[in-house]
């Protein structure tokens, strides 16, 4: 039988068949492959753990009529700290799906190293994973994304116009994601209410920051790191991007909700009520056509 | 290849059940047909009277045939434990070892930010429903050991903290009978984290 290998993260495995799991894993390639794993769920198999979601393993892999499968595994980093707490399973969580979804099955070289990245930055610190640290890790990645992708915002000119979006004494405008990208202020007021999302100069700024080339260095992680950003800007780069996100993909992540439900914010929200609504809206979601993603 | 519309109607239905795949279907359909009459008449009796008899028990959610379960009506088991479990067969894997005496409750799944299944898709706001109620001292979680199952766990222990119920994890650590040099980093981890005074 044709076997091959990868270095892989694994995004996705759930319960299949009697004792198996069905595994989606990300090559460090950026290719996507999806395999089975026989007798996964069995508390003895060999492949057990390096199956599980988060880690990052070397595998070797059967290639199958219709589906593949995994015949040997090796965790090279088993990413503990992500199952430890509820904030960072949804993070995590988040991140693996999107990534999912920008994967397919030819070579996305950076996508890979990206997500690997992601996961160290929500895996690091002590204690539960605080929110404005999760959602500075969750934009750079949400931009990484995209960036890998080719999906950059148009963050210079405004995107109706063509004018400066902001600066020479004209006020900000906003981000209008069927355009992807800035609108200026005249161009926002003509073009009505709710279909523009606000974004102010320092929301503006952070996102070039974001979307800045190679040449700027580093990770957008490291970009961002020093970053004083006021809790209205985080606000409003989360909403464009988001709304970018949902643009491109066409898709609302169903791990989105849970950012929420297993959070610090949520829970508070909870000692109120019975905590039990089904997965609610949670931070702002991308205002896609309520497709799932796959 | 077509089979007549009866046969393809039982080798569709048979490939929608778990682990069954076509071909398994189709071997499964023509065994049936080769046996005597009666010994599928008996197959689909067992089904129907299973799916019409066998519900949820009022109180924890496992199946049963009455409305309160064996061992939720059983005065000898100790009503101030509750295991939460993801599913019915757990509650047999763990009766199975004899040396539990509380009482279950069944979650029929996790919660899993992937597969997007939330807290509203599970029986939590039964087990809220019997925390409030009182008289548990311990919840005990027993969901896998998997991330759905942490998830759920993690949860739990946040929405049930403000009641003032002790809860506790089923421990975690290596397999039985097994050399410690084979295990994978994540057991080593928890079984670590989980070490406790001999
Ligand atoms: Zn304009
Ligand atoms: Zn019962």
């Amino acid at each position: 039988m044709a076997t091959y290998k990868a270095e892989a993260l694994v995004l996705d495995s759930r319960p299949f068949g009697e004792a198996d799991r069905l595994v989606a894993l990300l090559a460090m390639d950026g290719r996507r492959i999806r395999a089975v794993a026989r007798g996964a769920r069995r508390p003895e198999s060999r492949l057990a753990a390096a199956v599980q979601p988060f880690v990052l393993g070397r595998y070797l892999l059967w290639r199958g009529r219709s589906l593949d499968g995994v015949s040997q595994a090796e965790i090279v980093e088993p990413f503990v700290r992500l199952r430890a707490d509820g904030p960072r399973i949804a993070a995590a969580s988040y991140v693996a799906e999107l990534a999912l979804a920008f994967a397919g099955d030819d070579e996305s070289p950076g996508l890979g190293p990206l997500v690997c990245l992601a996961f160290r930055e929500l895996a690091s610190g002590d204690g539960e994973l605080p929110a404005e640290r999760r959602d500075r890790v969750l934009c750079a990645t949400e931009a990484g994304l995209l960036s890998a992708a080719g999906y950059r915002p148009n963050l210079e000119a405004c995107v109706v116009c063509g004018r400066a979006p902001a600066g020479e004494g004209r006020p900000a405008g906003g981000f209008l994601p069927s355009e992807g990208g800035v609108v200026c202020a005249d161009c926002q007021a003509r073009a009505g209410e709710g279909t523009v999302l606000a974004l102010g100069g320092e929301a503006l700024a952070v996102l070039r920051r974001l979307f800045a080339g190679e040449e700027a260095g580093a990770s957008p992680f490291a970009r961002l790191a020093r970053l004083r950003i006021s809790p209205r800007a985080q606000a409003e780069v989360e909403a464009a991007l988001r709304a970018h996100l949902g643009y491109v993909l066409q898709a609302t992540p169903k791990s989105a909700a849970f950012l929420d439900i297993l959070s610090a914010s949520g829970k508070a929200r909870r000692e109120g009520g019975d905590g039990l609504g089904r997965a609610r809206e949670g931070r702002p979601r991308p205002p896609a056509d309520g497709r799932e993603l796959p | 290849m077509a089979f007549p519309g009866p046969i393809a109607r039982l080798i569709e239905e048979l490939n929608r059940l778990p682990g069954v795949g076509p071909k398994s279907a189709q071997r499964l359909a023509f065994h049936l047909l080769g046996r005597p009459a009666e010994e599928a008449r008996r197959l689909a009796e067992a089904i129907l009277a299973a799916r019409e008899r066998v519900r949820r028990c009022e109180v924890c959610c496992d199946w049963t045939d009455a409305p309160v379960c064996r061992v939720c009506s059983d005065p000898r088991r100790d009503a101030t434990k509750i295991c939460v479990v993801e599913s019915p067969k757990d509650v047999a894997a763990l009766e199975r070892t004899g040396r539990y005496d509380g009482l279950y409750h069944v979650l029929h799944g996790a919660i899993s930010p992937l597969s997007g299944v939330g807290p509203g898709d599970v029986t939590i706001g039964r087990l809220l429903e019997r925390l409030r109620a009182g008289g548990v001292q311990e919840l005990i979680l027993a969901t896998d050991p998997d991330v759905d199952g942490e998830a759920t766990a993690l949860y739990l222990k946040d929405v049930v903290a403000p009641l003032g119920v002790r809860v506790t994890r089923l421990a975690r650590g290596l397999p039985e009978g097994g050399d410690l040099d084979f295990a994978d980093e994540l057991t080593i981890a928890r079984a670590l984290e989980g070490r406790r005074e001999l």
